[in-house]
Parts: structure tokens; C-alpha cells; sequence
């Protein structure tokens, strides 16, 4: 949420914004956009007809298909008669809350990844979320990259990249059991934070992982650090893992965060 | 105004109950009073009729012996030296005749009460008094002998007893209403001042509150219960209070500025890249107001106490030890020293997050406001019942007299104004501490600054 962005958006209920088409052009264009998003069927349920607008819309940028529902019965319905990949759920919904949605979804073993949207940043609503079912959750107002970026993690895709304890991206390889790196047979020492947060990385690979998603994974913080701690980390990493070699694993994706990518 | 709290005063519990266990008191006073005058007066009476019986049979031995003059005499001499009580006869020869000091009356055989009977020598100036219970009997010749007893003096009796039990019945009964009003009146004194402080508080004066005398009785105890809501309410009211105006002062200022800014461009931008950048520009400072407004609401949520109700127990060792190395790094980009000495096994009460987010501005404090290659210092140790965090700077420290104040919302040094932050990290510190019951301390040394943040332990 900080000025280390200065391509981000944020989005609020009860914001008001006219123009759309004046700030369109940069607000959803390339630096966002990584080649490796895959097209989606995704159900947002969000009853602020501006916030489910913005985000559908930038989501069918990003190539997916989004059906709306303005309320928590008509999403219910929808999540339960269609498949989706997503589901983007509002916590305050009218008629029935996100909550609702979620546990008579896991109560019926639909288990589609759901990103439950929350409008205050109170701790008690994360962890009620989550033991709802919920697979993870954004707080409102949120810049659409980090939204993008946690939908993009949600799905549930095979890990690629795994082999039995170990992790491979190119000539990257982690032993997440012997706890050992090493790049192109030649063994990296990484302090206990900076493996933990390769690790994330190549569980992510080729996807963006947002600073936001990266302190609250790998440092368990649930809150905004004024700090840079994701950005120094990052270097001290890149320095161990990408320094010397020919190709750049780790990548800054202007205006949304990281990624590790298997191939340029 | 006096008979309206006469009114109440007898409205009153304590008045009620004062009344009712009188009632009870004078009820069972009552049957004691039953008791004790039928007993007394069955005494008296089987006394002086026993009396009476003996003297009959003496009369009728000396009558046996001697006639009826011998019969004259003994009630002659038995009228000279009554012993004990008087003895009153009346012998009605065959003649016709009486003798006796009693006037005459009709005697009736056996044991009969005769009222308004001329006894000579009755104390009684009350002629209706004068009752005479007396035993009759016929003589072998003809003639009635009547021997009794005044009933003056078993009357006089009872009517003893009943008058001194009504007076002190009387007596009780003024000092119970008495005592009833007295502690209805303490009662209403107290709950008359009860009252005022509480109108006082609604009308916004939040520092006032119910008197406590310390006898421990029942409001006292309600005292101090009010008290605990009204220091309750007072806090969260003055939490409402300052977030208002620090919404007001310290947001207003951004907003303001933004609007300018954005006023200006619309006249100067020339090109749709120049507006862009204005654009970027506005969506971060909308961003950094964003996250102070977030900041605000988290501490006021925090303040509000609510998440006290989700305690559990954390490790803080862990916790601290996790924090310390997430800036690691930070730190020693910039070239300063990090010392940490954390004891394990360091368990509290406690909410994780907040806890993670307390120690990691603390330790941001120091990153932000000293300068570069100034070391810190963390330790956590137990003392006693306590556990201490202690995060101190060797940098240049707060003038001892500015050191509370550094917790307020948006308080700076003057030093430090033009440093980035939002000045809302050591508020949320103050705001975690009061939740924890933790309190906060700061170190006596000349160098830098050193806060410790005491934990009360979990006992176990």
C-alpha cells in the first residue's frame, strides 16, 4: 500500500470514481500482466455495483470469465449450479452474508478456492473467515494487481515444479526437507527467512506474489509494516540466488511485486 | 420537598423492611404478651381462690363448734388480720340478718363473681372495679356463707402487664419507624448524590463518580460497579473523542493538499502524460491517507477492548525472536548493530497479531527516528510476574518531559517531523500495551531511548 507502487489502484465501496475510460488505458495495461495467467471462470458476489464493475472489469482484461451476483442467495446459487475456479465473496452481503455462502458451500463439498473480500482490516474477521472455509482474504480498499495476484494463487493447479521434497525452477533447485539451495549444482546458503521466502516463490513460480502476500506468508504479518522489509529481503535473496548468472529468476513486476519465472 | 421525601423515604426498601420486620416483632411481642398476662393472672387467681377455699373450711370447722357466734368471730377475726390480701365474708343468718363486711347481696352457692358488691374496704374509687369473686355455701342451719377476695388486685394486675407491654410496644414501635426512616433517609442521601454525579456524567462531565464510603454494604458495591462502566464509558467516549478530532485535524490537512493539487492540474496539465503523473501522484497520497484512516480504525478497535475476548496464549519469545529477524536485514543495510537477548519459553496472554505488530513498530521507531548506524537493543527477560521487552537506542533520546507524549495519535518531535511515517506506530504500541495490561516504561539511562513494555504472566 505504499508509495513503492506507483502503478497501483485502489479500490473503495463508497469511493467515487467518474471517469473510468480517462484512466483506463494505464490502470489495467502490461506491467500487471504477466504472460502466465491463466484464463478462469470466476464468480464474484458483491452487491456495490461500482467495486463488482471494477473488478470484473479488470478481470476480463486479464482474459477471465466473470459472472456477478449482487447478493448473497444469487450467489450461492451460481457457486453451487456452475463451476467457477474462484469465488470472490463479499463478507456484508444483503440477504445472506459471505460467511453464510461459504460454510453452506463447504457444508455441500463444493470446495472452490474463495477469497473472501473484508472491509475493515479487523483481525477477528480473517480468522473467522478462514475457519468459515475461506482460502484467503483481501482487505477493502485493495489495488486491483494485489487482487489479480491473490486470485491467480488461489487456483489449484498441481505444483509443476515438484519432485518427491524438492522444488525446480530451471537450473533453481530447493530441498525443502535437507533445508538446501542450490542454483546450476552450486550450493547457496540462504538464512532461515530468505529460504522461506524462495521457498514461497518457487511454490508460486511464474505467478506475482504481492508484497502484502509475501509478509503475511513467509514473516506471518497481518499488518503494514512501514518498512521495507519484503524489498530488502528480496535484494539479499537476489543477490544469492540470481547474482552470476546468466538468466534473472526473480522479477519486480512494477506496481504489483515479484515473480519467479521459469523462462523469459 | 419535605413531604415528597417523606414519601419516598416510606417508598423506600430499607423503609419497607425496617416496617415488616417491625410487624413481625410486634406480632410475636404480642403472643409473648398472651402468654404472659393469661399465666399471670391464672396464678393469681387459683392463689387467692386456694385461699379462699382453706379459710371456708375453717369457718365451717369453728361453725361445727361454737354456732354461729363462734362462726361471727372468726370472721370478725379474720376481717382484723387479713393476711396477704383481704378476705371479705358475709353470713346471711336464718333470721334474715347479715353479718359481714360485705353489703348486702344475694349469695349463690359455689364459686360466682359478684359485681358492684359493697366491699368496705376496696382500694378502688371505681365502683365498677369492685368485683368480688367469692365461694357461697349453706350452713347446716339454714344461713349462707359467702367468703371471697376483691378482684381489685388481680385486675389492677393485668391491667399492670397490659400497659406496660403497650408502652413499650409503643415505644418499639417509634424507634423501628424511627430507625426505618433514619436508613431509608442514609439510603436516599446516597442514592440522591448517586443520582446527581450520574446526571453530571450524562451531561458530560466524564469524570465523575459514585463515592465510595468503604463499609462494603450493598451500594457501595453498586458504586463501584457504576464506576467501572463509567470509567468504561469514559474511555471508550474520549477514544471516539480523539479519533474525531485527529480524523479532523490530521486528515483535513492531506485532503486539502490533494485538492489543490488536483485543482492546479486541471489548469496546468498540457498532455495526457503529465495528467498521468498527476494521477499516480494523487493515487499514492490517496493511498497514504487510505492507510492512516486503516491505522486510525485499528487502534480505536483496539482501544474499544473487544479483542480481549480472543486471548490465547503465545509464545512471545518466538514472537519477538521472528519479529527481530524480519528487520534483520534492515538493519544491518543501514550499518547498525542488533543485539538481541531473548529468553525462551516466554508465554502470555495475548493477541498474536497485535502483539507482532507492537514490537515491529518499536523496533521501526528506532529505524525511523535514529540516525543511521545507531545501534538497538532488544531483550526480553522475566522479572517476577512479569515478562519485559526492552527496545533501546543508543541515538538521541526524548527530553524526559515530551516522553509521554509520544504516545499520542500524530504526536512528533519536532525533529522529526519531516521523517516519514504517519505517527500512529507508538499510539498502536500504548493502544496493544492498555490492551495486554502491559504497561510501559522508559528507561532512566542518558543515552537514547529504551522503552520496556511489561506483560503481566500467565500463571501456570
Amino acid at each position: 500500500m505504499k508509495a513503492a507502487y506507483p502503478g497501483e489502484a485502489m479500490v473503495h465501496t463508497t469511493d467515487i470514481q467518474s471517469d473510468q475510460d480517462a484512466r483506463s488505458n494505464s490502470l489495467w495495461r502490461s506491467p500487471v500482466s504477466i504472460a502466465y495467467d491463466q484464463m478462469m471462470k470466476i464468480l464474484v458476489v458483491e452487491d456495490d455495483s461500482q467495486t463488482s464493475a471494477y473488478i470484473a472489469r479488470g478481470l476480463r482484461e486479464k482474459g477471465h470469465v466473470v459472472d456477478l451476483a449482487e447478493n448473497g442467495r444469487d450467489g450461492l446459487f451460481l457457486a453451487t449450479e456452475a463451476h467457477h475456479d474462484v469465488l470472490v465473496i463479499d463478507r456484508m452481503l444483503p440477504g445472506m452474508d459471505g460467511l453464510s455462502i461459504v460454510k453452506a458451500l463447504r457444508a455441500a463439498e463444493i470446495a472452490t478456492p474463495v477469497l473472501f473480500l473484508t472491509t475493515l482490516g479487523n483481525i477477528d474477521d480473517r480468522v473467522e473467515g478462514l475457519e468459515a472455509g475461506a482460502d484467503d482474504y483481501l482487505v477493502k480498499p485493495f489495488a486491483f494487481s494485489e487482487l489479480n495476484a491473490r486470485i491467480n494463487a488461489l487456483t489449484r493447479r498441481p505444483l509443476q515444479n515438484a519432485t518427491g521434497t524438492a522444488l525446480k525452477v530451471g537450473d533453481l533447485e530447493l530441498d525443502f526437507l535437507k533445508r538446501v539451495v542450490q542454483r546450476g549444482g552450486k550450493k547457496i546458503d540462504l538464512q532461515p527467512q530468505e529460504f522461506r521466502l524462495l521457498e514461497f516463490l518457487m511454490r508460486h513460480v511464474d505467478q506475482v506474489v504481492t508484497r502484502t502476500m509475501l509478509l503475511e506468508n513467509v514473516w506471518d504479518f497481518h499488518f503494514d509494516p512501514q518498512t521495507n522489509i519484503v524489498e530488502t529481503n528480496i535484494s539479499r535473496l537476489r543477490s544469492k540466488v540470481d547474482k552470476g548468472f546468466d538468466r534473472e529468476l526473480i522479477h519486480t513486476i512494477r506496481g504489483a511485486g515479484y515473480a519467479l519465472r521459469s523462462s523469459d | 420537598m419535605h413531604s415528597d421525601r417523606l414519601t419516598r423515604t416510606i417508598h423506600s426498601t430499607a423503609f419497607r423492611l425496617a416496617a415488616i420486620s417491625t410487624s413481625l416483632f410486634i406480632l410475636s411481642y404480642i403472643v409473648v404478651f398472651a402468654i404472659t398476662f393469661w399465666v399471670a393472672s391464672n396464678a393469681l387467681e387459683s392463689q387467692r381462690r386456694g385461699a379462699i377455699t382453706q379459710e371456708v373450711a375453717t369457718m365451717e370447722i369453728r361453725f361445727a363448734h361454737g354456732g354461729l357466734a363462734e362462726l361471727e368471730q372468726a370472721i370478725h377475726e379474720e376481717n382484723a388480720a387479713s393476711s396477704g390480701f383481704p378476705i371479705f365474708a358475709l353470713l346471711k343468718k336464718p333470721d334474715g340478718s347479715d353479718f359481714g363486711n360485705v353489703g348486702p347481696l344475694e349469695i349463690k352457692l359455689g364459686w360466682h363473681d359478684y359485681p358492684n358488691a359493697e366491699i368496705a374496704s376496696s382500694p378502688s374509687e371505681d365502683k365498677d372495679e369492685r368485683i368480688l369473686t367469692g365461694f357461697g355455701l349453706r350452713l347446716k342451719d339454714g344461713s349462707t356463707l359467702l367468703v371471697g377476695f376483691d378482684r381489685f388486685n388481680i385486675i389492677e394486675t393485668q391491667e399492670a402487664i397490659i400497659s406496660a407491654f403497650s408502652w413499650s410496644a409503643f415505644v418499639m414501635l417509634l424507634f423501628a419507624i424511627g430507625v426505618g426512616i433514619l436508613i431509608g433517609r442514609r439510603a436516599f442521601s446516597r442514592i440522591d448524590i448517586f443520582n446527581e454525579e450520574l446526571h453530571a456524567f450524562a451531561e458530560g462531565q466524564l469524570d465523575r463518580r459514585l463515592a465510595i464510603k468503604g463499609n462494603e454494604d450493598e451500594l457501595d458495591e453498586l458504586a463501584r460497579g457504576v464506576n467501572a462502566t463509567l470509567a468504561r464509558v469514559e474511555q471508550l467516549m474520549e477514544s471516539l473523542r480523539q479519533v474525531s478530532s485527529d480524523i479532523a485535524h490530521d486528515l483535513r490537512t492531506p485532503l486539502s493538499r490533494l485538492r489543490q493539487k488536483l485543482e492546479e492540474a486541471s489548469l496546468d496539465v498540457k498532455s495526457p502524460a503529465e495528467f498521468a503523473l498527476v494521477l499516480d501522484d494523487a493515487r499514492q497520497q490517496i493511498d497514504e491517507i487510505l492507510s492512516t484512516f486503516t491505522a486510525l480504525l485499528g487502534i480505536a478497535q483496539i482501544e474499544a477492548g473487544v479483542l480481549k475476548k480472543k486471548f490465547a496464549p503465545i509464545s512471545l519469545s518466538e514472537l519477538c525472536q521472528s519479529v527481530v529477524d524480519a528487520y534483520r536485514a534492515s538493519f544491518e543495510d543501514e550499518g547498525r548493530g542488533v543485539s538481541a537477548e531473548i529468553v525462551p519459553n516466554v508465554t502470555i496472554l495475548g493477541d498474536r497479531n497485535l502483539i507482532a505488530q507492537m514490537v515491529a513498530n518499536l523496533i521501526e521507531n528506532v529505524l525511523r527516528h535514529t540516525p543511521t548506524g545507531t545501534p538497538v537493543n532488544i531483550s526480553l527477560v522475566t522479572e517476577g510476574p512479569k515478562a519485559v521487552l526492552k527496545v533501546a537506542d543508543e541515538g538521541l533520546g526524548i527530553p524526559e518531559h515530551e516522553r509521554e507524549k509520544i504516545f499520542r495519535r500524530f504526536y512528533r518531535l519536532d525533529r522529526s517531523r519531516t521523517s516519514p511515517g504517519n505517527g500512529l506506530g507508538l499510539a498502536l504500541v500504548h493502544a496493544v500495551a492498555n490492551l495486554h495490561s502491559a504497561h510501559i516504561e522508559f528507561g532512566a539511562g542518558d543515552v537514547g531511548l529504551e522503552i520496556s513494555i511489561e506483560f503481566p504472566l500467565t500463571a501456570s
